[in-house]
């Protein structure tokens, strides 16, 4: 019935988001119940409510499955084998739930139906209350819950890694449908240039619905596959629509980070695919100049974000997204201590998202070449960024974006203490973790191209390797996107 | 077999009339406001017949949506009807959407959000198709599936091929013509003398406290759309005065009319009141005297004070309004008095009680300059069912037209226009009105005559004591019951002051032949007036000295009453007498 591959490919992205997003809830349901019954009565009322929440996330999970499994594998969540992402807004649950099952010896646990909520009830407050006396507590786990005639549930054991589930999608066809978002996100900007006598052309459904696919897309960020590295295609030739894609990517993926709502990660993809949307006014003899700016290019240059209000002409667009997307065009290039243009009669309000937006867009445009600068590597712009914290950028944000990035940024390419040469793919998600990120080997001692494996440098078997420093990728002539994508 | 085709049928029976009926509530939809009872009713049962289906059928109902029908399963459950363009099932496939599954346990809330996300697409000109609401809306048990080959228009073919080498070669490719100019469009000012290019990222850097964690938590979770409009209009006031076409400033000064004007729409009439407020604000602080914000304030002024703009006010009160009753008489304020008209013919037509009460409290400042206005909505049919609440308007308009159709309303025969118009001529000042007040004081209805009496004392006319007397004085007043003839009579002392007291003199002095019930109650009732004004709190010695002398006068006056008055008459006067002694005593 679903034929053609372009109509797969929608359908699986979303419903990774749709796993990612009811898993989310269970987990955060299931551990708000725990920690409700490891503190009050049975017979509190206030269990109703973590009850009912956890009985409905589960019945969803239902729908799609058999069975539904959780596993804890070290620090992380498998829900029917699919890894829940953890990110700022779910982190205590997360953290939570995951070392109280490992402590009581558990692995994670199987449930072959629904309780209702009674015995859901029954459930977390025996749970709450056991304690393993042995390295098998799934074991006696299981004897005593039977015993309670709770026969739906079956503890497992502890594991260090889970044969995952079957991939979704196949790598080679996300790939192909990460680089067609990425062609489709362009053109939608092309597209939108073609309309400047008259804004109202420009279909905002459209470029919706290329953000939402991006937005999709990050949920699938995994082994073999970095959302975040798609920011790493850089077009010297075509840089504004390069550019406006770029930062909407890094955007989103930061968002990701801070466990934005999927809804608030798409209204801030597309404020960032348009925050440049004011330059499409200025002339192309300024625009494209091949040497610096006078003074008086400058200005006009400088006038750009004032110049994006007329996305507000668009009169059938006035609604709380669309005014975002004007806020994050007007004012990303206002620092956080109120210098930087325009200079607003009153003092402007910086939103959550321009703050976002004008770190992606530093990040994106100093890591790009220009013709009279060399590109930036990326750990560079990263201590940039720092150095500017409390000044242009907002401080808090700059710690989360160098979460989102790694302290060896993805994109990178750095030395081993081998001599190897690897490009930093994924940051690793266990904060821990933060300077031990996910690399792939290119190079050898000598420069020869090699076979990249990706490697988690956080994994035991890595423990010998060791970032030296970070390199310039020119320099070793590394295609950096190629191992990314 | 048999069993199974049975089962099949319940199923689709269940399907059919779950889509039927969504079918029927989308129509209906188009034709009532979203408040509306018959509307309520029809999504209720639209839910009813949801639950119905997951108690026949375990699995989620999944629908196959193409071009001319639906399907579950393989039973086609609708077909397209005719050639209507707005039609369910055109919208549906219209906008990609090729599947809809609804999962056990879908809720009201969801379902009846999704119904608002069909009806907020059927317009085409908009800036949201079905698909992306539906992907905002972040369902839990609605779930989706759509095709977006559109997207794939015009030369994706090349640009995906271009960008496939450009990530296929594991080296850089060489930039197509380096001699050409690469575009350069540097906006990001930047100052390196800080970076610490030498050092290690510090793992602090990355350090985020749980603080500043839920700082940002609860920034992302915030949605102040008054303060996003804010925001949005002084941005929209910058950009006017930078852009240097009136063109330019006309299209500006429309959006910023039209942001105001989607909050009215919505009925969110507090943020639209805080909305054109600050406007206001501004015009008078950072863009004091910028002449383009002089013209928006002006552009705004002329279409509110345009009675056509609020032919809808009542429907959106009615139908759309949950704010505060507050906000109501607030946001009446911004509406200039040349609407009132229209105002009132809305007014009449709000159909809860409590909205129209606070409506009325919004018209109230309206009605000053408004008299003409309110005399002709009174005279036309519209104002039937609220001609007693419009009365109370009357009184607060300066028009001497407006007491003149009061001074028709306190003749009326019924007692309850009556009341209202007497209530109002309270809120006058003119002597017509005092006037009219005293004609109520021998109105036959006793609530009446006491707010008459109440609105006339407040007043403070100095007709009033002259006038009050008279009645006192005629012949028939002493046949009133006993509490008005002593409220009427401590009303004269009030307004009378010592002008009053020959008069409750001459009412002790009156000789009768006997003593009957009304002669000894208008002589208790005298005494009591006087005795008011002699108990009047103070100190001696600052009154001043013809008060003083009054004062004795009166003391003198009840002191010498002695034998002459009959005995519940003596009896009050000793008693106002002892109280006074006390309070001498207490003096020294
Ligand atoms: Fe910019
Ligand atoms: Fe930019």
């Amino acid at each position: 019935m679903r034929n053609t591959g372009m109509m797969e490919a929608a359908g699986a992205s979303s419903r990774d988001a749709q796993i990612n997003l009811n898993g989310r809830e269970f987990v955060r349901a299931f551990a708000a119940l725990i920690k409700t019954a490891s503190i009050y009565d049975p017979k509190n009322t206030i269990f109703n409510q973590p009850v009912e929440a956890v009985h409905k996330s589960v019945s969803r999970l239902f729908d799609d499955n058999a069975t539904v499994t959780v596993d804890v594998v070290v620090d992380e969540i498998y829900i029917n084998r699919n890894l829940i992402k953890m990110d700022m807004a779910i982190f205590g649950s997360y953290k939570q739930l995951g070392e109280d099952l490992l402590s009581k010896n558990l692995g994670g646990f199987e449930l072959s139906a629904n309780p209702n909520m009674d015995q859901w009830k029954q459930f977390a407050v025996l749970l709450a209350r056991f304690k393993a006396s042995t390295e098998e507590g799934w074991r006696e786990a299981n004897e005593l819950f039977s015993r309670q005639g709770m026969t739906w549930v079956t503890f497992t054991e502890k594991k260090e890694r889970l044969e995952s589930a079957e991939h979704v999608a196949d790598v080679k066809s996300r790939r192909t449908r990460a680089l067609r978002n990425y062609t489709q996100a362009l053109s939608v900007m092309r597209e939108a240039m073609t309309h400047l006598e008259d804004p109202d052309k420009i279909d905002t459904r459209q470029a919706k619905r290329v953000v939402h696919n991006l937005v999709d897309l990050s949920f699938e960020d995994d082994d073999d596959f970095s959302f975040m590295g798609l920011s790493s295609i850089k077009n010297h030739d075509e840089y504004t629509y390069n550019h406006m894609v770029n930062v909407c990517i890094i955007s989103i993926a930061f968002g990701q980070k801070l466990g934005l709502k999927k809804s608030h990660m798409g209204e801030l993809g597309i404020s960032a695919l348009f925050h440049d949307y004011g330059k499409l006014f200025i002339p192309l003899r300024i625009l494209n100049k091949s040497t610096k700016f006078t003074d008086e290019e400058w200005e006009i240059m400088k006038s750009h974000p004032l110049l994006a209000v007329r996305l507000l002409y668009n009169l059938k667009g006035v609604s709380p997204s669309s005014i975002k997307r004007l806020l994050v065009a007007m004012q990303h290039h206002i620092n956080y201590n109120a210098t930087g243009y325009p200079a607003f009669r009153v003092p402007q309000k910086l939103h959550l998202y321009s703050r976002i937006v004008s770190i992606a867009d530093t990040y994106d445009a100093m890591t790009t070449r220009r013709c009279y600068q060399e590109p930036f590597a990326p750990d560079f712009v990263l201590k940039y960024l720092l150095s500017e914290a409390g000044r242009k950028y907002d401080p808090i944000l700059i710690k989360a974006f160098i979460n989102t990035l790694g302290i060896w940024p993805v994109g990178s390419c750095v030395e081993l203490n081998t001599g190897h040469i690897a490009v930093v793919c994924k940051t690793n998600p266990r904060p821990e973790h933060l300077e031990r990120p996910y690399i792939k080997v290119v190079r050898d001692r000598s420069g020869n191209m090699m076979d990249p494996q990706l490697r988690d440098l956080s994994h035991p078997s890595q423990a010998s390797l060791k970032i030296m420093r970070c390199v310039d990728s020119e320099k070793y002539n590394i295609n950096v996107p190629h191992y990314l994508v | 077999m048999g069993q199974t085709e049975q089962q099949i049928s319940a199923d689709v029976r269940a399907a059919k009339d779950v889509v039927q009926h969504f079918v029927k509530v989308r129509k209906s939809m188009r034709i009532y406001l979203q408040n509306n009872e018959v509307l309520t009713r029809l999504k209720q049962e639209l839910s009813r017949r949801f639950a119905a289906f997951f108690e026949t059928v375990s699995g989620p109902l999944e629908i196959t949506i193409s071009r001319n029908d639906l399907t579950y399963g393989d039973t086609v459950v609708y077909q397209k009807d005719g050639t209507d363009e707005d039609e369910l099932l055109f919208q549906l496939y219209r906008s990609g959407l090729r599947s809809l599954t609804f999962h056990q346990g879908v809720e009201k809330d969801e379902l009846f959000k999704f119904l608002g996300m069909l009806n907020q697409t059927a317009d085409q000109n908009v800036q949201d198709d079905l698909v992306t609401l539906l992907w905002s809306g972040e369902f839990r048990f609605i779930q989706y599936y759509a095709i977006d080959d559109y997207l794939e228009e015009g030369g994706a073919e090349e640009g995906m091929k271009a960008l496939e080498a450009r990530v296929d070669s594991p080296t850089p490719l060489p930039p197509p013509n380096p001699e050409a100019a690469g575009p350069y469009n540097e906006d990001v000012e930047m100052d390196l003398s800080r970076v610490k290019a030498d050092q290690r990222l510090p793992r602090e850097a990355a350090g985020l406290s749980e603080r500043e964690t839920a700082l940002l938590l609860k920034e992302v979770e915030e949605h102040d759309t008054a303060q996003l409009l804010k925001t949005t209009v002084e941005i929209a006031l910058e950009a006017m005065v930078a852009e240097s076409t009136r063109d330019q400033e006309n299209k500006l000064t429309e959006v910023v009319i039209a942001l105001g004007q989607s909050l009215i729409d919505e009925g969110d009439f507090k943020t639209a009141a805080q909305y054109y407020g600050h406007i206001d604000q501004l015009s008078r602080t950072e863009f004091k005297s910028v002449p383009q914000v002089l013209r928006v304030q002006q552009q705004i002024k002329f279409t509110f004070a345009n009675p056509a703009h609020w032919k809808n006010l009542a429907g959106l009160l009615n139908d759309v309004f949950t704010g505060d009753l507050n906000d109501i008489p607030r946001f009446l304020a911004l509406i200039p008095d040349t609407a009132m008209p229209e105002l009132l013919n809305q007014y009449a037509q709000i159909q809860s009680p409590n909205l129209r009460k606070a409506f009325l409290d919004g018209l109230l400042p309206h009605s000053e300059k408004n008299g003409a206005a309110l005399v002709n909505f009174l005279g036309s049919a519209a104002a039937r069912p609220v001609l007693r609440e419009v009365i109370a308007l009357l009184g607060r308009a300066e028009d001497p037209k407006a007491v003149e159709m009061l001074g028709k309303y306190v003749r009326d025969p019924d007692p309850r226009i009556r009341r209202e118009a007497v209530f109002a001529l309270g809120r006058g000042k003119s002597n017509d009105a005092a006037n009219l007040l005293v004609q109520c004081l021998d109105d036959e209805d006793l609530e009446i005559r006491t707010t008459a009496l109440r609105n006339l004392m407040s007043m403070q006319a100095n007709t009033t004591f002259p006038r009050l007397k008279a009645l006192l004085e005629r012949s028939d007043f002493e046949e009133r019951e006993f509490q008005e003839k002593m409220r009427f009579s401590l009303a004269l002392a009030k307004v009378g002051s010592w002008q009053s007291v020959s008069f409750f003199a001459a009412v002790l002095n009156r000789k009768s032949l006997f003593s009957g019930k009304n002669d000894v109650e208008l002589k208790l009732c005298a005494v009591q007036a006087l005795g008011s004004l002699v108990s009047v709190d103070g100190d001696g010695d600052q009154m001043a000295f013809s008060d003083r002398t009054d004062r004795a006068q009166v003391e003198q006056l009840l002191r010498t009453q002695g034998n002459n008055q009959p005995k519940p008459v003596r009896e009050k006067i000793d008693e106002i007498l002892k109280s006074l002694d006390r309070r001498k005593g207490s003096v020294r």
